[in-house]
């Protein structure tokens, strides 16, 4: 393998249709509009990512809406505001990749509302967190070691010179940076020393001298009277940090299992970019390897995905207090997640409690308003005929699964439906939602 | 157009309700006097309309009704199923009608119209009505006859249409009841002996006054209220006893709340032969009231602390403050209602108030409330909320709370004071407590000599700063004692005052006084100014924006409908809620304007 070379990319100009515009978006984003599958369908692939990768202007209205909704958090100090606020980002943000990003950070250097109890600080981390998504992840690393929030959540108080803490070295090596196996017990503690003294003063960073251990520490087999930022520049230099990272994106954004062939391909791109994560997402969105056949469908969608990207397709103007509920009740409670591993993913998604409230989520958006009215886009499919209306909604919800047969059994549904037109959509919408095909992406 | 059974029944109605004038025209009866004169005797309530006509008017050509039309609230609402329905309806009935609703009401509804409530006529059935209407003018009963006959065949066999033998038309509807019409007078009953009497009342006006209202609920209620009220509404609380069987007002409160407000008055009307409401609209004003008989000072023991007896009686009313939003006062011997809970209060609320004690332990340690706090305050409690300017913070909360300052009138002011500032101390303390628990910055106790008056206050050790603070930072607690009255408000600024407003209060004699001997008392006020409310809503513009966005509404419209909503708050005038004892009776008062 010559980890010289970037990923193989996919050639766009032999095969782009909506498949793969879909496929593209349904990772890169919260779902997409029937607008945005058409566009992107369009546009190509290049354009497509273009858009997606560089920084988009937002509208006038969405700065105001998102300006409202943030001072509404910060001042009523409500978490469950500041998740609407996220959620209304995801969704209306004209960087929707950076949204995904900031989610795949946080769920990285995942960090609880449940124990920081202060919304300025969760909504400053996550700004941080916004800020670097896509850009350096050394900076990432280096704003998160000092952040008011992470230091609240692993005790940064707590590290003083004579009682090191080892919460935020082990951390940083074990969830951050590392992984585990890439460290040792005394690279830990000794790292531990090097951010003794690094506190938290009136809800700002403080680097508290007196707390301080300077005399030498040895890390990695190197040996310095190391701080803190000399603790993180290490970790970056080891080798195993860009694989760390190369596995966690590929299983995010590609497929569960990817073989160390292609991390270590990865992690070669991250290195080369030299932890810039914009160019390294844009080869990874443009590599065969990403529209591989086998790699299309293959991911659970999480419940974000699942709830906003379903919201994203169907329903506008969206009715956010009722979501954040349904996204706890299934398991991904934004600003609050379970641990300092964050959630799990995959598999763990789904359980024999949590498909029934994916049901429960189709059936009340599909029959009632409490997320909000169907589009006018979708509503306007009831008038097609029955098999047009399976097309129409096959291209935006099963772009990659509306093979032959599911295709007949969903027109044999919606022909043998009772009621009228608009009842006869929302049956067959309903009956989409709760397919195992659905829960995939 | 295919006529659908229901609009078929529709016009029926209005047919029975407004239907022929054929007949004799020998009443001539006019003017303002009740047409409870006409009712048979026997009503256990009744519910009269006067002078409508020109109330319509008002309100269709007025500027608040068009207001409200041409507000995005309404443009939303015009979007919904029921209401299109609603508005087809109502252009279908105006098509038939050939008026406008507005003129429709104002032409049959304008003049005086009463219901009267009978018990039924067999046990366990509804009770009986009777419903006379009396129009403008009959010329205006034959039009609308005209327009309405050729609808009746829609109705089926149901409906019978033949002469009444007194004079005028009879209509006869199946498992309705029947409808007399003739000259200016519609009368609609279901039992034929009230409707008998009924228009023999009316064929024989001089004899009616044998009818209801020899009764004594109604020659009292006319006695005191009057009977040229817009709206107003005659309960015979003897007469629903005796239909009831039992005591129709318990005697005992499920609410702690509304006994403390309420108590007196509702057992007052326990006893009262009637209870009578009346609404009258003005050019800028609405009055509307409540009103019992009977002299509270002869309620029983356990209701004596809601009618103060002694010299001077305190009397319900709120400091004058610069910009208040609203202010709420009450007098009762606050001791002796705690003290008669068991009396006063449904036995399942009492284990509430032991949870209660337990809670309040923690900010007054060793003091019992009732035996030892209570009695050391005096008979008048008062709140009051203005807007704050918020000069301690750096920036401002962005949630703008308003101040809010409670006033405890003292019976023995040395030792109260040291009591309360007790609990003063401990709010402080353990609000430190959850600041600690939330990161915010902790309280320090400090006071200051404001005006010859010492005031305690919280302050923060670093002075608040930024833009958006949190909405903790609405609140610093601070005390007072002025004379006889002590003060808890939330802010620094509030509580100095209320310092300067309660001393420059006369002491003698006392305006907020009223003596016990004198004719009326009023024992609970509250006042709310709209204005000044949206002021205060405006200044929370941006979180009800952001409510807004999370039910899924754009800005753009939020501030549209956030505009509207201001703009209506600010057309209206101050509301004030009031209960006055007078010897014979106690009145319940609701008023409120617009400019």
């Amino acid at each position: 393998m010559d980890l010289s070379k970037p990923l193989a990319p996919y050639d766009a100009t032999t095969v782009w249709t909506h498949r793969e515009a879909s496929h593209l978006m349904s990772r890169a984003q919260f779902g997409f509009t029937p607008a945005e599958l058409d566009r992107a369908t369009r546009e190509g692939m290049n354009a497509t990512l273009q858009r997606l990768t560089e920084v988009q202007p937002e509208s006038t209205d969405f700065a105001r809406a998102e300006t409202s909704l943030r001072q509404a958090a910060i001042s009523t100090g409500s978490i469950d505001n500041l998740k609407i606020w996220w959620l209304y980002r995801m969704r209306y943000s004209a960087n929707p990749l950076t949204e995904k990003l900031t989610l795949f950070w946080h769920n990285h250097f995942a960090t609880s509302n449940a124990k920081v109890n202060s919304v300025p600080y969760m909504l400053r981390q996550n700004e941080l967190i916004r800020t670097n998504a896509t850009k350096d992840f050394k900076q990432l690393l280096h704003g998160m070691s000092r952040d008011t929030a992470m230091l609240i959540w692993l005790d940064g108080n707590a590290n003083r010179k004579r009682h090191p803490n080892e919460n935020f070295a082990r951390e940083i090596m074990e969830l951050f940076a590392l992984g585990v196996g890439n460290y040792t017990e005394k690279d830990i503690q000794e790292a531990a020393r090097a951010f003794t003294g690094w506190h938290v003063r009136d809800g700002q960073f403080w680097m508290h001298e007196l707390q301080h251990d300077d005399s030498p520490k040895t890390v990695f087999g190197k040996t310095g009277s190391y701080d803190g930022n000399d603790i993180v520049n290490l970790c970056l230099e080891q080798p195993s940090c860009p694989r760390f990272l190369a596995t966690k994106l590929s299983k995010t954004f590609v497929c569960p299992d990817p073989s160390q062939e292609m991390i270590e391909q990865l992690a070669n791109r991250i290195r080369h970019h030299d932890f810039n994560m914009r160019p390294v997402l844009r080869e990874l969105f443009s590599s065969k390897w990403f529209y591989l056949e086998e790699n299309r469908q293959i991911l659970i969608k999480s419940p974000l995905e699942f709830v906003t990207g379903t919201l994203r397709t169907l329903a506008e103007p969206i009715r956010w207090t009722g979501v954040i509920k349904v996204l706890a009740d299934l398991g991904q409670n934004i600003f609050e997640p379970p641990s300092v591993k964050g959630w799990e993913g995959g598999r763990h998604w789904i359980t024999s409690s949590s498909i029934l409230q994916r049901a429960n989520f189709a059936t009340e958006l599909t029959t009632t308003n409490q997320f909000g009215p169907l589009s006018d886009t979708v509503r306007q499919v009831s008038s097609e005929g029955s098999e047009a209306i399976v097309n129409q909604l096959g291209r935006w919800l099963l772009p990659d699964r509306l093979d032959d047969t599911l295709r007949q059994e969903l027109l044999k549904f919606h022909v043998s439906a009772e009621g009228n037109s608009d009842q006869k959509l929302r049956g067959l919408l309903q009956l989409i939602l709760t397919l195992p095909e659905f829960q995939l992406h | 157009m295919r006529m659908t059974r229901s609009v078929g029944w529709f016009f029926l109605f209005m047919l029975i309700a407004f239907g022929s004038n054929s007949g004799r025209a020998e009443e001539t009866a006019t003017g303002n006097a009740s047409l409870a004169a006409y009712l048979p005797s026997g009503a256990i309530g009744t519910l009269e309309t006067a002078k409508l006509g020109p109330l319509i008017e008002r309100i269709e050509t007025s500027g608040a009704l068009q207001m409200v039309l041409d507000s995005p609230q309404w443009r939303e609402a015009l979007k919904q199923d029921q209401v299109q329905k609603a508005l087809a309806g109502k252009a279908l009935a105006e098509g038939q009608l050939g008026m406008s609703l507005w003129q429709f009401a104002k032409t049959y509804l304008g003049d005086r119209m009463i219901l009267g409530v009978y018990p039924p006529s067999q046990p366990g059935a509804q009770p009986d009505g009777v419903i006379i209407i009396r129009v403008n003018d009959a010329a205006s009963l034959t039009r609308l006859w005209d327009r309405l006959t050729p609808l009746i065949p829609f109705a089926g066999d149901k409906v019978k249409i033949g002469d009444n033998a007194g004079g005028g038309r009879l209509i006869t509807i199946d498992d309705v009841g029947q409808v007399v019409v003739r000259d200016r007078w519609i009368v609609i009953c279901k039992v034929k002996s009230l409707l008998d009497q009924t228009l023999q009342n009316l064929a024989k006006p001089s004899t009616a006054n044998s009818g209801l209202l020899e009764s004594r609920a109604w020659k009292e209620m006319g006695t005191q209220l009057g009977t040229d009220h817009h709206i107003q509404l005659c309960v015979n609380m003897a007469g629903i006893t005796q239909l009831a069987g039992h005591r129709f007002i318990p005697s005992k409160m499920d609410n702690p709340v509304f006994s403390l407000l309420f108590g007196g008055y509702l057992e007052l009307a326990a006893g009262s032969p009637y209870l009578g409401s009346t609404l009258d609209i003005h050019e800028n004003h609405f009055e509307l009231k409540s009103t019992v008989a009977g002299d509270p000072k002869q309620l029983d023991a356990a209701h004596r602390p809601f009618v103060l007896e002694g010299e001077p009686v305190p009397r319900a009313d709120v400091p004058s403050l610069k910009s208040p939003l609203n202010g709420f006062s009450l007098t009762r011997d606050f001791s002796k209602w705690y003290r008669n809970r068991e009396a006063l209060l449904d036995a399942s609320l009492l284990p509430n108030f032991d949870k209660f004690e337990t809670g309040l332990a923690t900010f007054l340690p060793g003091r019992d409330l009732g035996e030892e706090v209570l009695p050391l305050l005096g008979q008048r409690l008062t709140i009051v909320t203005t807007p704050q300017s918020y000069t301690h913070l750096k920036g401002k909360p962005g949630v703008q709370l308003p101040g809010i300052a409670l006033l405890l009138d003292l019976a023995k002011p040395a030792e109260a004071n040291d009591v309360l500032n007790l609990f003063f101390q401990s709010v402080i303390l353990i609000s430190n407590f959850q600041a600690a628990q939330e990161g915010r910055q902790p309280f320090v106790l400090s006071s200051e000599a404001y005006h010859e008056t010492q005031i305690a206050f919280a302050k923060y050790v670093k002075q608040p700063e930024g833009a958006t603070l949190p909405i903790s930072y609405n609140f610093q607690p601070a005390s007072a004692r002025v004379g006889n009255r002590y003060v808890f408000a939330t802010s620094l600024e509030l509580c100095r005052e209320l310092v300067d407003t309660l001393k420059a209060e006369p002491t003698s004699p006392p305006a907020s006084l009223a003596t016990a001997q004198g004719d009326a008392v009023r024992d609970l006020y509250l006042e709310l100014s709209p204005a000044i409310g949206a002021d205060l809503l405006e200044s929370n513009a941006q979180i009800l924006t952001a409510q807004n966005l999370q039910q899924g509404k754009s800005a753009e419209q939020s501030a549209q409908e956030l505009a509207a909503i201001f703009k209506i708050l600010r057309q209206l005038t101050p509301v004030t809620f009031s209960s006055t004892r007078h010897a014979d009776r106690w009145v319940l008062e609701l008023r409120g304007g617009w400019k």
